[in-house]
């Protein structure tokens, strides 16, 4: 489990992801898209932080 | 307390990286998590300035991200096909020295490349060639980061130039040539910088012969071209300068044989030079066109936070120009390049595969640190963290502050590995204390530049584009350790300049 959270290819994706979430909720104006995209992006530094 | 605050997410990476010696990844990780905790709970910025903050980070990630792919790719293609090796062998062929070989690469042709591409293209290119000639990986990377760094203000066809002026609204011309004075220390200190890596004060010693008159020839030269008011040249015209020069200066010290035969394999060497050679006729023609209408650019809404701190709306932000932005023009020379390969047939499917996942593999740890550190950079400007540490400084240094100010330059670039960034941060700030304190502003809008762009050496993105071109991805730490100290002493020298300047002998430029 801990390999799959630290996998490098997946948090890229992830951040991607994030990316696309957070764009799309500041310019179609959608705050929970916002809320979904900063607390995702928060957990992926968290995972990327701690040794796992 | 504020200000403390505002301290917390670059101690958090500066001790991680330094002293806990962390790879850039954990250490970018953490401190965009205490960035975004600070901007929430101390600077009044809620979840949707934060999605604005990161969503501009991610954006101006992607930007460097395509260029770092890029490069590596371009790295690969050139190392695979065989082409570095022809180079380095015929780079051997015209300087026997070494220690001529290390300080004209580091500091003058990186700085050539600065002049044309800049945004950390130098270092890609420059790092490996210095690897593959038998250089230490640790003291190349360090060599290429300070060396250039002196060029990064009037490199990228004079981008943070531009922006100087451009956010400080002061006369261009003048600010030039506060610039040209300023670049003189830097000149001279890189270059004793990359010659104590090579070997110490004897190397220092040797190397002055060669950095005195050169920085000589290039100060005029830059003066000149500032004097023409062609704004875009000014960095490549002052390197090439530089690099004929000492290259002059070697012949005749050392008289070298007369070169008559060239080092050539499947390979010419005009072929193992095609990629570069396209590089510099691309990133010469593209603004000659005029194709700024193609571009990709992203929009994002004005925000205030509960404190007060406004940001502006930005209509095209990050803008990837399609012919302009390095990547594109990377990867039309690298794709030529395999076109001609193929015609002399050395292109193999299996060397082209080779090159993919070479450059995916270097590539992925580098875009995740980056995507981290850019973001935190962001969430420090739009929270107000950055205007808050810079005034909180400002008021507590008072007169002494022209010998202050070139850290201000080092930070901006430090947190956001740009001295373009760190002219938009710090620019009119700069000239705002010199204003209120009575002194020239041009002179403190020189400085801000030039110490920007020595600050370049610490950025996170050049270090983590440095790592990957020299196989020490999560070695960061060892740079850090290398640069550091040079770029403060640096910052130091600038400083004693411009306090001089401004607050001893009350020097007044433009106007």
């Amino acid at each position: 489990m801990g390999k799959v959270f630290s996998d490098k290819k997946l948090a890229f994706v992830m951040i991607l992801i994030v990316f696309a979430l957070l764009y799309a909720s500041v310019s179609l104006q959608i705050p929970t898209l916002g809320y979904v995209g900063v607390i995702g992006y928060a957990v992926i530094a968290l995972l990327q932080s701690i040794k796992l | 307390m504020s200000t403390l605050y505002a301290l917390l997410p670059l101690t958090t990476l500066l001790v991680c990286l330094l002293v806990l010696k962390y790879p850039a990844v954990r250490a970018g990780a953490l401190s965009i998590l205490v960035a975004m905790v600070c901007a929430f709970f101390f600077f009044g910025m809620d979840v949707y300035g934060l999605s604005i903050a990161v969503g501009k980070g991610l954006s101006l990630a992607v930007y460097v991200l395509l260029i770092i792919w890029s490069a590596i790719f371009l790295y690969h293609t050139v190392f695979e096909f065989g082409a570095i090796d022809v180079i380095n062998k015929n780079i051997v062929i015209f300087l026997k020295d070494p220690f001529i070989q290390f300080l004209l690469l580091s500091w003058l042709f990186a700085s050539v490349l600065q002049g044309i591409a800049g945004f950390g293209v130098p270092v890609i290119i420059v790092v490996p060639i210095l690897i593959h000639l038998g250089f230490d990986p640790l003291k190349s990377v360090a060599a290429v980061l300070l060396g250039h760094s002196w060029s990064v203000s009037f490199g990228s066809m004079g981008s943070s130039f531009f922006t100087i002026f451009l956010v400080t609204g002061l006369d261009q011309q003048s600010i030039g040539y506060a610039m040209v004075l300023f670049d003189l220390v830097a000149m001279l200190a890189t270059g004793v910088a990359v010659a104590f890596l090579y070997g110490g004060f004897p190397a220092v010693k040797k190397a002055l012969y060669y950095i005195l008159p050169t920085a000589a020839v290039m100060v005029a030269v830059m003066t000149l071209v500032v004097y023409l008011n062609l704004v875009s040249l000014v960095g490549l015209m002052g390197a090439l300068s530089g690099f004929v020069t000492m290259y002059l200066l070697y012949r005749l010290k050392e008289k070298p044989e007369k070169v008559t035969t060239l080092y050539k394999s499947e390979l010419t060497l005009l072929d193992a030079l095609l990629p570069y050679i396209v590089i510099i006729v691309l990133s010469l023609l593209f603004p000659i066109l005029s194709l700024d209408q193609y571009h990709l650019a992203f929009k994002f809404p004005e925000y205030t936070t509960a404190l007060g701190y406004f940001v502006k709306a930005e209509e095209a932000y990050s803008k990837i120009k399609l012919f302009g932005h390095p990547a594109p023009i990377i990867l039309v020379s690298a794709v030529l390049a395999m076109f001609r390969y193929g015609c002399i047939g050395v292109f193999t499917k299996q060397k082209l595969k080779a090159v993919a996942q070479k450059t995916a593999t270097k590539s992925i740890n580098t875009s995740i640190t980056l995507f981290f550190l850019i973001s935190m950079a962001l969430v420090m400007m739009d929270s107000g963290m950055t205007s808050t540490l810079a005034g909180s400084v400002a008021a507590f240094t008072g007169n002494v502050y022209p010998l202050a100010a070139p850290f201000f330059g080092v930070l901006g670039s430090f947190i956001t590995g740009s001295n373009t960034n760190s002219n938009v941060i710090f620019g009119k700030f700069q000239v705002s204390v010199a204003e209120s304190l009575a002194v020239n502003p041009y002179i403190m809008a020189g400085l801000q530049s030039i110490a920007g762009s020595i600050g370049v050496a610490l950025g996170p993105t050049t270090i983590l584009m440095a790592a990957s071109a020299s196989g020490l991805t999560g070695k960061e730490a060892g740079i850090y350790g290398k640069v550091l100290k040079p770029v403060l002493l640096t910052a130091l020298a600038l400083g004693i300049i411009n306090f001089l300047l401004l607050s001893v002998l009350k020097v007044n430029i433009g106007g």
